[in-house]
């Protein structure tokens, strides 16, 4: 009887062990996923005193997660979980810095959408830190490098350059992405703004010489709302302003590049051109 | 009329029994053996923070003294106080010549006490691993580390304890039982968290038209279910955030006071009407 007791006692133990083993194997085969965070309001009640902890805890999460990921999982099947995640940690522990940074990193390239969600994480960011010049940074790249959106990144460099210690790169950024949403005048503005305030001869030489182009890109603009203001409607190409409207179309020089989307003209720097044409922006 | 003085000292011999219940029981020893297992356990995560490592390693320390001391209110303090298994020890009590009110303030003085010590050991041991991690990490992962404000945050949370403490003593002069007692509690503190949860939502939903009546309710109800947020100040140890004026300070600690003392004078009137039968 004790001789049989112990061999089921051995069979059982062998048998956990066994089935253990096959557990682990199809545990290395299965997907890592990321969880959906419980929403916000549950998780500052549940945590209480904690809530934090509660939120750092969700960020290791993550990134453990963001670290394992298999290569060759589309990102995309995750963005949302992620960015649920990222609002979440950050609505509960908005002071928390990390999560903005891999915010930055790994939220925003996804898409267009990922990169919306990301804004709104970055707008908690700044309202927690209204004078952090990194998550400024982070706010305005984020609009034009991916949601394509130009003007909007143009307005967050201009409200983050109004910051004491904002370096003149927001000012100039503003400039620039407002060229490229359309809005050439707001941009010719900042940049003379930009000349008045500079010292640096170098710098200013490279103001100038955009200026020039600027005022050469507003003109097209000019001759573009009188053709609009005469005929009721955009012309197909900028070849028709010609004659009547300017003598001849301006010769923009390499470091940017005049493009015309009907109605719109936008004055784009090759680099973002290219990436508009490979559709990554 | 009893001596005031003669009072204070069977309060304060109670109180002296019950401590020293307490550390019969390993209350003490096994909490902190229990907090800095955690807190070993713990640190070794905070390699996953890249950045912000004075923050969330103070973030988790406080935790850890919290969870502690919630750990000691539900399951020694809910135990010494309710009226169960130690009602023998109860009417050994009332055979002395002490009145109910001063045994309830006499069990309340030295869980009190226990707490308070559990506390301190905790915050000490807090401010050394804070130090040796503020020491092994780059300046720019650990900026900011002050010792006031480490002490105000760990009277905020004691602060908290007690109000916790007097709502237990509260529930276990209406209730018997350590069972319902803890029920009871761990409602009453669900119900403290999520009313500034519900208040914001509330706010948010209905801005200028929100129903006023229910926006009330909601205030007063705070009154009951008080917000321990307002005693939270551990976020201000090792950041760089604006310091509170005096009055963020002391209004939170002077209201949360209030808050104890009628909560143990209403303890106290029922512990006096109660049939120990």
């Amino acid at each position: 009887m004790m001789i049989a007791r112990t061999i089921i006692f051995t069979s059982l133990i062998v048998l956990y062990g066994l089935v253990f083993t096959i557990r682990e194997q199809k545990a290395k085969e299965r997907d890592i996923t990321l969880e959906l965070a419980l929403p916000v309001s549950f998780q500052k009640i549940a945590a209480g005193y904690v809530k934090q902890l509660a939120a750092e805890m969700l960020f290791i999460r993550t990134s453990v997660f963001l670290g394992g990921v298999r290569s060759g999982t589309p990102p995309t099947s995750y963005a949302d979980a992620l960015g649920n995640n990222f609002a979440v940690m950050t609505e509960l522990y908005p002071r928390f810095i990390d999560p903005y940074y891999f915010c930055q990193a790994f939220l925003s390239p996804i898409s267009p959408e990922s990169a919306a969600k990301a804004a709104t994480v970055f707008e908690t960011g700044i309202a927690a830190f209204p004078d952090d010049l990194v998550l400024r940074f982070f706010y305005g790249t984020n609009f034009f490098l991916s949601m394509n959106e130009p003007l909007k990144g143009a307005e967050a460099f201009a409200e983050a350059a109004k910051l004491p210690k904002a370096p003149p790169m927001f000012s100039h950024l503003a400039a620039l992405l407002s060229a490229q949403g359309g809005d050439i005048t707001a941009g010719l503005i900042s940049l003379k703004t930009l000349l008045v305030g500079e010292k640096d001869e170098m710098v200013r030489t490279r103001y100038e010489e955009e200026i020039a182009i600027f005022e050469q890109a507003l003109e097209v603009q000019k001759g573009l709302n009188a053709y609009i203001g005469k005929y009721g409607e955009a012309p197909q190409g900028l070849e028709q302003l010609t004659p009547e409207f300017m003598s001849q179309l301006p010769e923009i020089k390499d470091s940017f590049v005049l493009t015309y989307d009907p109605p719109n003209l936008h004055l784009i720097r090759p680099d973002s051109k290219k990436k508009r044409e490979s559709g990554t922006l | 009329m009893r001596n005031p003085f003669d009072s204070a000292r069977r309060v304060s011999t109670l109180a002296r029994l019950i401590i020293l219940d307490g550390l019969r029981r390993h209350a003490l020893i096994g909490l902190v053996l229990f907090a800095l297992a955690g807190i070993t356990g713990g640190l070794l995560f905070f390699d996953f923070i890249p950045r912000d490592i004075g923050r969330a390693s103070n973030d988790f320390l406080f935790s850890i003294t919290w969870l502690t001391g919630f750990i000691f209110l539900l399951f020694h303090g809910v135990q010494v106080m309710a009226w169960d298994s130690e009602r023998g020890a109860l009417h050994t009590f009332m055979a002395r010549p002490i009145s109910r009110t001063e045994y309830a303030l006499a069990l309340y003085a030295g869980l009190a006490l226990l707490l308070l010590a559990l506390n301190v050991i905790l915050g000490g041991l807090g401010w050394l691993v804070l130090n040796f991690i503020k020491g092994s990490v780059g300046a720019a992962y650990f900026q900011h580390l002050s010792f006031p404000f480490y002490l105000l945050a760990g009277a905020g949370l004691y602060w908290i304890q007690l109000m916790l403490l007097a709502v237990i003593l509260l529930f276990s002069s209406a209730v018997r039982g350590s069972f319902p007692v803890l029920l009871l509690t761990l409602c009453y503190y669900f119900i403290c968290t999520g009313l500034p949860v519900v208040r914001e939502a509330f706010q948010q939903k209905g801005g200028a038209d929100a129903d006023q009546g229910l926006a009330a309710m909601l205030k007063w109800l705070t009154a009951v279910f008080p917000d321990f947020s307002w005693l939270d100040f551990k976020t201000l140890v090792a950041s760089s955030d604006t310091a509170p004026i005096a009055s963020q300070i002391l209004l939170p600690f002077g209201l949360s006071t209030l808050y104890v003392v009628i909560v143990l004078w209403l303890a106290c009137l029922i512990y006096t009407r109660r049939d120990l039968q």
